[in-house]
Order: structure tokens, then sequence, then C-alpha cells
């Protein structure tokens, strides 16, 4: 009775109250925000090992190294697929001794502090230099000594011809190369102005806030002798501007971006630049749009536009238009700039070149002397893989049905046989999960490789297509743990499961091949 | 596993409830239980724009005619009327047949008017009086004989306003800037002249500066800068700024539209800065085309009198003496301690320094409110009244300009003279304003006076025990004196020039909105932090108040300096804050001139000189607990805090000062880092900005971004994108630091508003539902449509 009595007042209390206000609600234990934000990336991150190996490719043959995440920190692996070896790259624990005294810190093996580092040249891979503590070090692997030196110079701006010798970059809108040892700068462009340069763009607030470089769009030539460069037309594009809060007067930053409808969007040709001679001739086509969302431009560090070929006597490169409603593969003529229709493809959307749109390669290539062209397509409303002779005419399909290819891995003019990654094909599995495939440039013989069930991820091609990388994807795969969490801490995790959706099938819309004329 | 029975859960779900509202702030008596959108509807009512279609006879704004006539547009019933009033016959008629009018507009423009809602507000008398023209828009305007009511129009013939094209006293010219030159063009022939060769962009003659407080807003508004020149009585010469702001950087704001923003920059001198603006002084002689500059060269730009900014200084600080020979220029410094009086010969450009006024503050010429600079010249320049605080208050001492020599002081005592309305040199007498002279009453009433210019008696002219808002007619011998209460209607008169009532103009009549329940505010006093000083203020209550519940409190503040939150003592419908609404939902609102407001002595002004973190807030602190003894209703633990502007600045400062204390704000448009604003605003009030050698500076101490981890109440943030007095860059610095402290708050932008969103109903409306849901501890109607009448 007592209690019925107390219930009745509290009640009462309740009522004049009046609705559930903000206060009034329940709250949320704290408890649950805490084991949510145990489970947020950047703390997993740290429970789990061995999720990523990211090669490094080695010199002379197949080997790489990768670091690796171990239970208590990282260590580096280099792996030999040839020998079917793994093992340390060298003894993290004498190396942080060597580096500790060098640099007189403490560090300590399994926590060393840089995750890359480039192989001193002519060491035979002996010696390792990298930046640590805003400092350059080169480190004896074998001896385990360490100096201190000069840090290493921010790499991004200057691109390495392939013989080693050069290094190409961009000053005052104009491109210029000089010797890899930082002197004889030579000017190769003369022309270049601002919002119409070389290689660059007019820099964005974000690269101008973080003092970040860009890196030059550009392509040398195997032979070192040639560099296809970019060359973006921002003259009169719109400005966007921003400003920045500081404790006095925020500054204001305007940059070329361009929005629905401008009459004025960037565009940008293509100049082939010879070293020596200095000549620069520009293809010949009407400047193209930039397409920010499209398997074009910088990849890692790379320009895939272009490519070229037969060690730099050729040049293949794609031209989009405004919207990509189509894009052409071209070969330019390296002497004339003149351009030569291949093979291209009009959709009433747009013509896609990888279906990863963000971090895709473009998808086509230019095998056996410019005598086979792989090309990519949605046309009859699935990503599939064509073969072109090198003057535009469709030998065969390489692919085809109810299924898309993903990456085009990697090709071997020999045996005629490429590799590529497609999502779809295996009945029962998750069709957004990629398989690993291989088939020959005819169509024929195409196999599932890979185990059962094991994704696989993308490293770049191994130099003769003899062996690869296997990386778990990074979503859906199964749990594996390495090592012990703290006790309990885990406990309620449990692994995510995939939605499993179909995609509309049928052919794109408005779908058509061209085959472009001859210009 | 343990089973609980039913009842022992319901029993604990109880407790819980129970045990969470005993923590809700003075739960057990709440004024409250819920707000409805009846409430909302009732304090809409109270709202100031709807609030004044319910009174009439309050507002006498003058507009002078020849023979000391004017006429104004009164409020009255549902409409409104254009009376004319002629002093010398004290006869008080309809400017015009309203009807007829009406009538005649109507035929002509093939529309309907009724006579109470003519289209116009403004109009001016042409053809002698025999007819009026006036703009029904920016672009339409008619003529309308107020003879026979017929209308001749519509016209769209531009009428450049006279703040662009300033008429010369004998009409013959107009002066006007054209690509940063100074031009006259005779109004006869049409004839126009360059009188300057070497304007070039940010160094013009006649320029308005870039400035603060509306360099991207006139434009947007489609008005043109105003011309900054005087003539000279004579017509013969104007004496102009060439002004230079080539070397000021720039602030920059984003017009949001569909696509790419637009980018607005403009010019702003900031606390700290190398440069600021500056100017030259420029006389030039319209018929010989003749030109001297004032030989002390560059100046700078700063405000001398309370109130306004850079923007129309030139305009205040130099005043022709009689004739054409010379002029009269204040001189102020960017520290704001020095003032200087010069003389100037037209001819050559000679000058002479006259006075010099040192403080170690800053020195103004007008302390209070109007900010029109309180010295005059006299006669035949031999004399200056000179406006001074040297001895703590605001006074009046008389110099000889020869000899730059102080002849006499004109007032005295523990008082202050607010505006010298007029001196009249034959009778050697002064006329002005001036507050806190009579005892017993409330010390901000204004009254007017006259003292002789050789010292002696202070004569009252303005007798009722009231605040009296007092305009002089063009030849000095009558004065319109509007005079009320925060208690009591205005009722306006005439006076002659020694104080006999001429006329009543005017008697306001407020019936039909205390009808309504509206009620006055109540007027109080406490004192000050130190226990000394008296404060003055109001609160708020609601119509429906109950003694024996209890109240949470709103606070509404400006912390001035150069004004306070509540102005001059004249009634109102529209005060500051709209208290008279907020209190309709369940609140006491209240307002007070805490220490650092002006209309007091020069100490009680410079209370927080180099302290502006300050604010007056101890003063809040400390009167709302006196209040509180009083006023029991007052719940102390729920006190909340609003203010624009310097007000956003402040009750962001309060609630993060004294956590303890404030529990709820709502700061928009806040200079939350004066080094964000205006330099002649910071350097003025906080000192010149010095930097230490650890990168700290003088006004770290006043940025509100420094105290974000402090913050523990609920925070509404708001900010009108193309601010271009208080640049959204004071907000997002606080914004920045509330987020690296981990702090809750709320955040309003306001898209492409610049200073003046105070008062739109969204924002007000907003406003509300925060002091409800989180001072009140209820939910508010759900989006309530507060609205605005178009007019």
């Amino acid at each position: 009775m007592k209690t019925r009595t107390w219930l009745l007042q509290a009640l009462g209390l309740l009522v004049l109250a009046g609705p559930a206000s903000a206060q009034d609600r329940p709250a949320m234990d704290v408890n649950r925000y805490t084991r949510a934000e145990r489970l947020l990336g950047w703390h997993t991150d740290d429970l789990i090992a061995g999720d990523a190996v990211v090669p490094n490719w080695m010199a002379g043959g197949n080997r790489f190294w990768y670091r690796n995440r171990t239970v208590d920190g990282t260590d580096f692996v280099v792996v030999d697929p040839v020998r079917a070896t793994r093992a340390p790259l060298f003894d993290r624990h004498r190396l942080a001794a060597a580096l500790s005294l060098a640099g007189d810190t403490a560090f300590v093996g399994n926590k060393l502090p840089f995750t890359r580092f480039d192989f001193v040249e002519g060491s035979g891979e002996g010696r390792i230099h990298f930046d640590a503590l805003k400092k350059g070090f080169t480190c004896d692997i074998r001896a385990y000594t360490c100096v201190v030196g000069d840090t290493l110079a921010d790499p991004t701006p200057f691109v390495r011809s392939p013989d080693g010798t050069r290094e190409a970059f961009i000053h005052e809108h104009d491109l210029w190369i000089r010797s890899v040892t930082g002197t004889d700068s030579v000017r190769l462009t003369e022309d270049g102005e601002e919002f119409w340069a070389y290689g660059i763009t007019a820099a964005r607030p974000s690269e101008l806030v973080a003092g970040r470089a860009q890196r030059p769009v550009l392509q040398w030539s195997p032979d070192s002798r040639r560099i296809a460069v970019q060359r973006m037309d921002e003259r009169n594009v719109g400005l966007m501007p921003l400003y920045s809060s500081t404790h006095q007067r925020p500054r204001l930053y305007t940059y070329p971006y361009s929005l629905p409808g401008d009459t004025v969007i960037p565009r940008f040709d293509i100049h082939i630049v010879e070293v020596e001679s200095r000549s620069n001739v520009r293809v010949a086509l009407d400047p193209q749009p930039y397409l920010t969302f499209t398997a074009t431009g910088m990849r890692d560090s790379t320009w895939v536009t272009v490519k070229w070929k037969g060690g730099g006597e050729r040049l293949y490169f794609t031209h989009a238009s405004r919207g990509a409603k189509s894009i052409t593969l071209y070969e330019a003529d390296l002497a004339t700039g003149g351009a030569r229709p291949i093979v291209g493809d009009t959709l009433a959307t747009h013509v896609e070149l990888n279906l990863d749109i963000v971090g895709g390669a473009p998808n086509w290539d230019v095998l056996n002397g410019g005598r086979d062209v792989i090309w990519f397509s949605e046309r009859d409303g699935w990503a599939h893989l064509y073969r072109y002779s090198g003057d535009g005419v469709l030998k065969n399909r390489i692919t085809a049905g109810a299924w898309t290819v993903g990456d085009l891995v990697g090709v071997d003019e020999s045996s005629g046989r490429i590799w590529f990654t497609a999502r779809g094909r295996e009945a029962g599995r998750i069709p957004t999960m990629r398989a690993f495939y291989s088939v020959n440039l005819d169509g024929t013989g195409l196999s599932l490789l890979g185990g059962r069930t094991r994704t696989i991820g993308s490293g770049p091609p191994p130099t003769d297509g003899s062996s690869w990388t296997r990386t778990p994807a990074r979503t859906c795969r199964p749990c594996r743990w390495s090592g012990t969490g703290p006790a309990g801490w885990f406990a309620p995790w449990r692994r995510p499961t995939c939605p499993f959706s179909r995609t509309r099938g049928g052919p794109r819309r408005g779908s058509s091949s061209t085959r472009p004329a001859m210009a | 596993m343990e089973i609980r029975s039913l009842p022992t859960l319901l029993r604990r779900s109880v407790l819980i409830a129970a045990a969470s509202f005993v923590t809700l702030p003075g739960s057990p008596e709440l004024a409250r239980a819920q707000v409805t959108e009846r409430d909302y509807a009732r304090a809409e009512q109270f709202m100031g724009w709807n609030a004044e279609t319910l009174i009439s006879g309050d507002r006498v704004s003058p507009r002078w005619l020849s023979g000391d006539r004017f006429w104004y547009r009164n409020r009255v019933g549902e409409g409104h009327e254009f009376v004319l009033v002629d002093p010398a016959s004290a006869v008080r008629r309809p400017a015009f047949d309203h009807q007829r009018l009406a009538a005649g507009l109507s035929l002509a423009a093939d529309t309907s008017y009724e006579a109470g809602k003519l289209p116009f507000d403004e109009f001016r008398f042409v053809d002698g009086e025999a007819r009026i023209r006036f703009h029904v828009s920016d672009s339409v305007a008619w003529n309308c004989s107020v003879v026979d009511y017929v209308c001749m129009g519509p016209d769209s013939v531009p009428e450049p306003p006279i703040r662009v094209e300033r008429p010369s006293p004998d009409g013959r010219w107009v002066a006007f800037q054209r690509d940063e030159d100074l031009w006259v063009r005779a109004v006869e022939t049409g004839e126009e002249s360059r009188l300057s060769e070497d304007g070039e962009p940010h160094f013009g003659y006649a320029v308005s500066p870039e400035a603060c407080c509306s360099a991207v807003t006139q434009p947007r508004s489609g008005i043109d800068p105003a011309t900054v020149l005087l003539w000279s009585d004579d017509s013969r010469r104007i004496v102009t700024h060439r002004f230079d702001e080539r070397r000021v950087e720039a602030l920059h704001l984003l017009e949001t539209k569909t696509g790419r923003p637009a980018l607005h920059s403009y010019r702003v001198g900031l606390p700290g800065d190398s440069v600021i603006p500056t100017y030259e002084l420029h006389a030039f002689d319209v018929d010989a085309r003749t030109r001297a500059r004032v030989d002390l060269g560059t100046l700078e730009a700063v405000n001398t009198s309370c109130c306004q900014v850079t923007a129309d200084t030139l305009l205040k600080d130099v005043r022709w003496g009689r004739g054409s020979g010379e002029f009269f220029f204040t001189r102020g410094t960017r520290s704001f301690d020095t003032l200087q009086l010069h003389v100037a010969d037209a001819s050559t450009g000679a000058s002479r320094l006259v006075v010099e006024e040192t403080g170690h503050t800053y020195v103004e010429s007008n302390g209070a409110r109007s900010g029109l600079p309180n010295w005059r010249v006299v006669g035949d320049n031999r004399e200056v009244v000179w406006w001074s605080e040297r001895d703590g208050w605001g006074h009046l001492y008389l110099y000889d300009v020869a000899t730059g020599s102080l002849k006499n002081r004109i007032t005295e005592g523990a008082w202050l003279v607010v505006d010298v309305l007029h001196v009249d040199p034959e009778r050697r007498l002064v006329y002005f304003t001036a507050v806190g002279r009579e005892g017993g009453r409330d010390r901000y009433f204004r009254h007017l006076y006259r003292a002789s210019l050789d010292g002696g008696a202070v004569e009252l002219l303005s007798p009722e025990d009231a605040d009296h808002e007092v305009a002089v007619s063009p030849s000095g011998r009558y004065f319109l004196d509007t005079y009320s209460t925060r208690g009591t209607p205005q009722v306006t008169v005439v006076r002659n020039s020694a104080g006999g009532e001429v006329m009543e103009v005017e008697r306001a009549d407020y019936s039909r909105l205390l009808a309504l329940g509206w009620n006055f505010p109540t007027h109080f006093t406490v004192k000050a932090r130190d226990g000394v000083t008296e404060l003055h203020g109001y609160l708020y209550f609601p119509s429906d108040f109950d003694p024996d519940a209890r109240y949470p409190v709103v606070d509404y503040i400006y912390p001035g300096p150069q004004v306070g939150p509540i102005g001059w003592r004249q009634a109102t419908v529209s005060p500051g804050g709209n208290g008279h609404a907020l209190a309709e939902l369940g609140f006491i609102v209240f307002t007070i001139d805490a220490m650092g407001t002006p209309a007091r002595d020069k100490a009680f002004h410079d209370a927080f000189y180099g302290d502006m973190r300050d604010n007056g807030i101890p003063d809040h602190i400390e009167a709302l607990r006196q209040l509180a003894v009083r006023y029991p209703q007052m719940d102390l633990e729920r006190v909340g805090i609003f203010g624009h502007s310097g007000g956003g600045f402040s009750s962001t400062d309060a609630i993060l000062t004294h956590p303890e204390f404030f529990k709820v704000a709502v700061s928009s448009a806040g200079n939350h880092d004066n080094r964000s604003y205006d330099y002649s605003w910071g350097e003025k009030y906080q000192g010149l900005l010095t930097r230490n050698p650890d990168g700290t500076d003088s006004f770290d101490a006043q940025a509100n971004q420094n105290l974000a981890e402090r913050l523990e109440g609920k925070l509404l943030l708001m900010y009108g994108t193309l601010d271009d007095n208080v640049h959204p860059n004071a907000t997002l610095l606080l914004i920045d630091e509330l987020v690296s402290a981990n702090k809750d708050f709320d955040l309003i932008v306001m898209p492409n508003r610049n200073h003046g969103y105070a008062n739109e109903p969204y924002v007000v409306r907003r406003t509300w539902d925060y002091f409800v849901s989180h001072l009140l501890g209820v939910e508010p109607p759900r989006m309530f449509d507060l609205k605005r009448p178009s007019n």
C-alpha cells in the first residue's frame, strides 16, 4: 500500500511535467557508445594482422617486399614467388638498435618509424634510405649500421625517366628536365602560362593549405627519348571562391572549378616532347575535357590516359567527349601529331573504361606490335573485353555473358593469354565479389584461377605474368584473427553479412559500337 | 538469471523518471507545463511589428518646410495620415485632402487607393506647395496637385538622392563623385565640370569608404554610395576628403546561389593591421576651379564620436565657419587618446590647431547614441563650443579660436550634455539636451536646456518628468519635443525658445494594445558589482503573470560600449530583444544598461576599457541576484541570455565565463573575436593591438574561442553568410574551437543575410524555441509559423 501511494505521487509529478521533452527521454547507455567506438576502423585496425599485402616489386625477377601488420606492430617481409620463399627483409630488432644509435632515440623493432624506403642504388639491396623524425637515414641492412643524412626530397613533383638518368618537372608552367642529381636543368617547352600550364593545373586550396605538390601529368617513353605531357587549359574556367578562418584576416582562395552548363570547362591537349631536340608536337585533336569520374588521368602517380608502346615508338591515348558520351582510342603520329582513331564507344549515358571510376585503370591495351587492341566496352549491357585489329576491325569478343569484367590485370603477348578480374560469373557466389580469371585473346580457354572461395585483390602486375599476390578483400572476407586482442574485448563482434543484390539485366540504353572513320 | 516481477519493473522505471524529473531546473513550481500554439500566437501579437499597428500618434518625425513649418506622417487608426504643422500660427491640419488625393491618384493610376493607406511614406512639395511629388516604388513617381488633385505621371525620371548628388545651399549646383573624382553640375545649364583630376581607384575624392559595414550590402541592394563632401554656406566652396584604401587588405564573402557562389571582396582594416584607411582634406573653389590641400597631409580615419565607424566620418568631423574662408575639422588618432580641433584656410590649406583634447582611454566628441559631434563654431569663427569629458562628465566649454585658449566652461556638474541642438550667437545661448541633472528623476531622461555661452545658470526648458526627444526648427525658434517614458505614451508639443508650449501636436494612444493585455515594462534600479553605482533596467512580465509561480529569466544583452541594450527611455513597442513577446511565452525578460554603456560619466563608460571580455556581465549577474530578492518569482537556476552582434559576442562570453549562472545562450552575428572586426572598434575599446614575443597578443583575452572548452550550457550560434559588418569568420573561429573541445552547440546559418537578420521571423521563432526547450524545459509548438506583416 505504501508503495502504491508513492507510485501515484510519482505519476502525478510526471503529469505535471507535461509532454516529454528532450530531457525526459531515457538516457542512452554510454557503454554502447564505448562499444561502438571500439568498432571504428581506427581501433579495429590495430587488432588484425596480415590483412594487407601491398607489394613493392624489386629489381630482377618477381620478388617484392611489403610492410606487414603483425600482432605487435609491423614487420617488413620479402617474398620470392619463384623460390616460394617468404622471409623478413631484415632483422627488425637489429635495425632498431642501429637506428636508435644513429638517431639518438629509442626505437623498437616492431614499431620502426617508417613505412616506406628506397634501396640505395648500387648497394645490391644492402642499404635502404628512408625519412624518419624529419631526418634522412641510410641503413646497411646487412651490417646493421645507420647514418643520419639529408631527408629525401619530396619525389612527387619529379618524374624519373625509365633509364634512371633524368627527371621531368614543371617550373613556372613549363616542362623541364634535369639530371637525377638535380643539376643541368633544361627547359623543354616555352609557352606555358598560368591556367594553361604543362603537366599541372592551378593549385587547389587543399594543396595550398597542405603545401602539397602536384604530380606532373606526363609519361616518359620507355626509351627515355620522349615525354608525353598533358597541357590543361583552365583559362576562363569559372573560379570557385573559398575563404579560410584565422584569428585575424581570413584568407581567400579562388580556383578553376567547372560546373554543369558552363560554357568553358577545363580541356587538355597531349603534347609529345622530344628531349634531345626539344621539339614539341601537339596532338592534333580538339582539346578534350577533363573527366573527373572516369578511369583516365592519374592512377597511383601514373598518367593512364596515354600508353607508350614499341619501346617508345608508338603512343596510344583515349579522347573523350564532354560528359563521357563517347571515348575513342587513337594512335598519335609522333612526328606530326596526327591522330588516327582505332576504336571507340558512344553511349547515351556515359562510356566507362573501368567500372571502378575512382581507382581503376583504363582496361584497354595494344599488343603484338600494334596488331591487337584490347577494348573494354559496355555496349551489350555488360562490361566485357573485345579484341580489335590495329586498324580498328573487330576480331573477336574476348569475354561475354551476364557478368562484368573488372580490371585487366596482365597480358602475356607470347602466349596470347590475358588475366583479369570479373564479378558475377560464378553461380552461388556474391555477385559483387571479384574473382580472378585468365583467357586467350581469341576468347577461348576462359578459366577461373585462385582458390574456391578466396578473393583476389589487385596489385601491380608482375613483369611476366607468372605470379600474383593475393590479398583478402577489405569487405566480406572471412574473419581471421591473428594473435590475441585484449581478453573479451571483441566478444560482441560478428562477421558482417553481405547484401546479395542483382543488377538489372539487359543491354544498356543507346548502346552502339562505333568504328570511327579514319582521320 | 534474475526474474523481476512486473510491478518491480514499473516501480523502477517510475523511480528513474521521478529522479530525472527532480533534477529538472525548478521543477515543482514550473510556471508552464507546456507552451502551446496559443501562447506563441499571443507572443506574436506583442512583436513590435504587430503591436505598432495598435497604437497611434506615437511618432512625429518632422520634414521641415519654410517658415519653420513641418509635415509628418502620423500613425492613426488602421493607417497613416500626413499632417502639416505651422508653429508660428499654432495650426495643425492635414497636409492635403487625403480623400481627394486618393481619388485623383486612383483615377490616374487606374487602381484603387484608400485615403488612410496612401502608397507612399515620403513626399516633396513642388511648385510652391501647389503640388506634391512622391514615389510609389523605386522607379515610379507621381506628381499630384494638392489644389485640384489631378495627378500627373507616372514618370521614372531618376532622382539621385541628396546623399549622392549634394546640392549647394543656393541651389545652383550639385556636387557628385564620378570615377573617383569630384564633379559639379550647374543646375540651370546641366553643364558638368570636373574639379579634381587625379582620383584613382581606392584613392578617390568624395568617395564613401568601403570599410565597415555595408560594402557588399549596398551594391546588392542597388544603393549608390554616398558622396562625402560639405558645401560652404555661400555655395562657393566644397571641402571633401581624398580617401586612401589602396593598401588596405580585403575581406571576402561568398554569395550562395545555384552553381558557382559569387565572391564579394571589400577593404577593411583590422586591429593590428599595419595599414588602415587614411585621408587628406581638400577644399575646392567651384567658380575659380582652384583647390587647396590641408597642410596636415595624411590623416588616420577613425570615428571621433560614440557610434559610427568610419563610413561617414568626414561629414561629421568637418564644419564650415561663417562664409567660405575657413573650415574647422577634428583630427582623431588611431590610438583614440587624442582629439584635435583645427581651423584651415580654405584658399591655401594652411591649418592651425585650436583645441587638443587628450585622455587615457578614448576621446570622443559626443558620448551617447546620436553620434553628432557636439562642437560648434560660433559667430564670426572667433569662438568654438567644445564638448569634453575631461572632468569625468561630458560638458561644454567655450574656446577662443585665435588663441586656442579656454574662455570659460558653459556647463558643469555631475550630469552629462547629450546633444548640442542649436547655438544662438546673438543672444549668446546654446540649446542642448542633457541627462542626469534633475534630482529625483530617472537619470536617463533627456531634458532640453539652454545656457549662456559665457557660463552661468542652466535653464530647463522641458519641465515634464519624462524623456524628451527634441528636434530644433531650422531657424532655431521652435523645438519639437516628444516626451514619454517606458511606462507612459508619447506627447508631442512645439515649444518656443524659452520652453513655453506653443501647441500640442500629438498624444499617443496605446489603448487598443493595452486592451490585449500588453503591459509597459517595469523599471528597476540596482547596485552594480561595486555595490555603489546605480544601474537601471527593465523587466518584462507575461500578461498572465502568476505571482505564486516561478519563471525562468532571459537576459537580453548589448554590452556597448557605444550604445546600451535599452536606448533612450521613450515609450516603445519594439524594444531590443522583443521583451514583450518573449515574456509572453512564460519568461521574465531582463535588460540592463550595465557598466560600460554610455549616457553616464566617463568612468562608467570606460568600465571595461582594455578588457572587452568583461562585457558588463558581472553587473548582469549582480543585478539579477538583487532582483530575485524583490521578485521571488525569478528562478535564477534557469537564466538564459541572448543578443545580436555585440550582444552575440557578450551572450556567448557570458555562458563561457559564467556557466554556473547562464544555462542557455543564443548568440547571433557575434563579433566573437574583435580581431576579426573593424580596427576602429576593437582598437578603440581594447586599445591598440600589441604582439608579444611568444605569439600571444593583447586581444587574446577577449576572444570567445579561447574559452571554448568552458562551455557547459546550451549554445545556439547564428551567422549571416553575407554579413559585411561582422564577418562570419568571427563565428567560424568559435565553431572551430568548440569542435576541437568536443562541445555540443547548435548552429543556424542564414544564407546571403547581412548583419540585419536579428528580427527575421525565423530567427525570432527559433530563439523562442531554444529558450522554451532548454530553459522552460518543455517542447515548443512544432515549427510555429511566425509571420511579419509586409508593411
